[in-house]
């Protein structure tokens, strides 16, 4: 006798169904745009900014005896070209802002909107949420909202994915190194190995962490390969990446320049270890840990299993390479 | 003319509902959905309807009105002269008016159809068609806006309970209009394979206009409408996959439209009866499509 034929819609076809019907209800409204004046807008004071020019320096003019004058001379030169396409094209992106009384908060958007004043414009378009992001949600927005601007350098966009980790990690209780990149893509959207790349950025050395924050390298593919690379190499690739090097021919150099990697072994001030998976294992590290001073308890609380022995040694851990917990 | 743009608050309560069905999957029974939705809210319900043809095809406007054949593209359709046509008074007008014609600047007249209550705003092939191949940004742009103005022009608000607009088989420029403009969306699919990623198609687009609007005018997603059914395990197990997805089963309208000749057979030119809602009321096809159109309807006019 025939077998009876079954049918069901694949699982990946419905999971992404499922999650298409969630997002439209968790973000309904979110990208809403609606025109708002300028004069109810207001920065965010626990938004930190980059920018010394303020709403007023532009509506009435830098002071002379400023102390950030010159700064923000500049700040306001680099303003122009945006402002001109404002005034020609109009804002492309709207800025983001949320309801505080009768004000309007920036999240994001504060170059555009001084851009907008330069060009004489009383209102903006703006992305109106309701209640105040949470600052997890706040620096996750950021980063979609400078994600899309062009003239975003590789510094900015590590300090960005940087600030995302650290809120993350302390929500979670863990270190932001063991965040991992699928969390990381999940959390903004990028794919896991660009999440990835960001992540090993991070922890590059200072002298290439220098080297993006002067833009002598300035692409997250070059900075993420280089990172690999040994330490005295490492200063070698970015002096052929500031001289406009292909991460097809940095690939080519580190060959030749690897060489003397076997005479030397680079020293590095980062260890991974492995993951410690029994409570056991926990124990005796933590044991010896006490034993040896390390820490600021005496003795091991026998009571302590599960979740709670897991962010105690986690927190240990942290208390030996920070000092606090 | 009968749309003239003048400007007067209209009471949130006497806003006209825009109900929407699309897919971007064709032979998922748009258009007939469309007609029965249409004839039930009008010969049933009384309400004032508007038919909007946005389909290249012309398959709903000719329903309803005699198209004449594009003598300059073959394969098109152009709407017929319209009654209200005087040549003597309307020297700025050919006497043909279309949906087509909101894209470019113009008035749309709605022609008159045999059921008193029901007016339709048909489609021309060749506009439509140059309205969907828009790709320039800023026309664009234009484009997915343009109906939505238009659905609320006072004089439209005024004039009708309900706008229900026919879409074409895609995602393009024309269907995303369709969802801007609307207040509600219907989704009929067949329970088969590319039926159901046509469903998560329209639901794509369904979650990115969702997002844009505001919390007063929101777009709801009236159901997913299981339609030309079959009892066969491939349609039976599909729509129980369906009815079981978390936030998705709320979503399946609880009445397939099964396959039946009386289906095709009422939009043959000349039949008799010329809409299912004239068949006996005890007939089968009568009852299902009255059950589902009802549930459809309550939710779209009783909803806020």
């Amino acid at each position: 006798m025939a077998k009876r034929k079954s049918f069901s819609i694949n699982s990946s076809l419905s999971k992404s169904m499922e999650e298409t019907v969630q997002a439209a209800h968790d973000f309904s409204g979110q990208l809403f745009v609606e025109v708002i004046p300028i004069d109810r807008l207001e920065l965010d004071p626990e938004n930190p900014r980059e920018l010394h020019l303020s709403f007023q320096d532009i509506q009435q003019g830098i002071v002379a005896d400023d102390p950030f004058a010159q700064k923000k001379q500049d700040e306001l030169l680099s303003l122009q070209s945006l402002s001109k396409s404002i005034v020609a094209q109009g804002l492309i992106n709207p800025v983001v802002v949320y309801k505080c009384q009768d004000k309007y908060r920036l999240i994001a958007g504060e170059r555009r909107t001084l851009a907008s004043i330069i060009a004489g414009k009383q209102n903006i378009q703006a992305r109106i949420f309701e209640d105040k992001p949470t600052p997890l949600n706040r620096v996750i927005l950021q980063w979609m909202e400078n994600n899309e601007r062009e003239d975003l350098t590789l510094w900015e966009r590590v300090g960005n994915i940087g600030s995302i980790l650290k809120i993350y990690s302390n929500q979670h209780e863990k270190h932001a190194e063991r965040v991992t990149a699928a969390e990381l893509s999940e959390l903004t959207g990028m794919s896991i190995s660009q999440a990835a790349q960001y992540r090993l950025v991070l922890q590059a050395s200072d002298t290439l962490l220098a080297a993006v924050k002067e833009n002598k390298v300035s692409n997250l593919d070059k900075a993420a390969f280089i990172v690999k690379a040994s330490f005295q190499d490492q200063e070698a690739l970015i002096s052929l990446c500031y001289q406009g090097a292909s991460l097809k021919e940095l690939k080519a150099a580190t060959s030749k320049l690897f060489v003397h990697k076997s005479e030397e072994v680079p020293v590095s001030s980062k260890a991974s270890v492995v993951t410690v998976r029994g409570e056991k294992t926990m124990r005796v590290i933590l044991q010896a840990l006490l034993k040896a001073g390390a820490l600021k308890e005496t003795e091991l609380n026998p009571n302590l299993e599960g979740n709670a022995l897991v962010r105690y040694f986690q927190n240990a851990i942290n208390y030996i390479e920070k000092g606090t917990l | 003319m009968l749309l003239l743009f003048i400007t007067y608050d209209i009471k949130e309560e006497h806003m006209a509902k825009v109900l929407v069905c699309a897919t971007n999957k064709g032979g998922e029974g748009k258009t007939t959905t469309s007609i029965n939705l249409a004839e039930y809210a009008s010969l049933i319900l009384k309400k004032r309807v508007l038919l909007i043809d946005l389909d290249p095809q012309a398959n709903l406007s000719g329903r309803y009105i005699p198209m004449d054949y594009d003598p300059t593209y073959k394969s098109g359709k152009i709407p017929p002269m319209h009654p209200d046509y005087d040549p003597e008074q309307d020297d700025q007008w050919d006497g043909r008016s279309s949906i087509a014609n909101i894209f470019y600047g113009e008035e749309a007249v709605p022609y008159p159809t045999s059921i008193e209550q029901l007016e339709l705003l048909p489609a021309h092939s060749q506009r439509l068609l140059e309205a969907e191949a828009v790709t320039k940004n800023e026309v664009l742009e234009k484009v997915h806006m343009q109906l939505k103005y238009f659905v609320e022009l006072p004089d439209l608000q005024k004039g009708y309970d309900l706008v229900i607009i026919d879409t074409p088989p895609s995602k393009g420029p024309l269907t995303i209009a369709a969802i801007k403009a609307a207040t509600h969306l219907i989704i009929p699919a067949q329970m088969e394979q590319f039926s159901i990623e046509g469903i998560y198609g329209m639901l794509q687009l369904w979650k990115q206009e969702s997002y844009k609007r505001p919390k007063t005018a929101p777009i709801t997603l009236v159901g997913i409408l299981p339609n030309k059914y079959r009892d066969i395990n491939l349609h039976k197990e599909f729509l129980d996959s369906l009815r079981q997805m978390p936030g998705i089963g709320n979503y399946v309208l609880p009445n397939p439209i099964k396959v039946r000749a009386v289906y095709s057979e009422i939009l043959v030119e000349g039949a008799r009866p010329k809409s299912i809602f004239e068949l006996k009321a005890s007939h089968v096809a009568r009852q299902e499509c009255e059950a589902t159109c009802k549930e459809i309807l309550n939710k779209v006019l009783d909803h806020g």
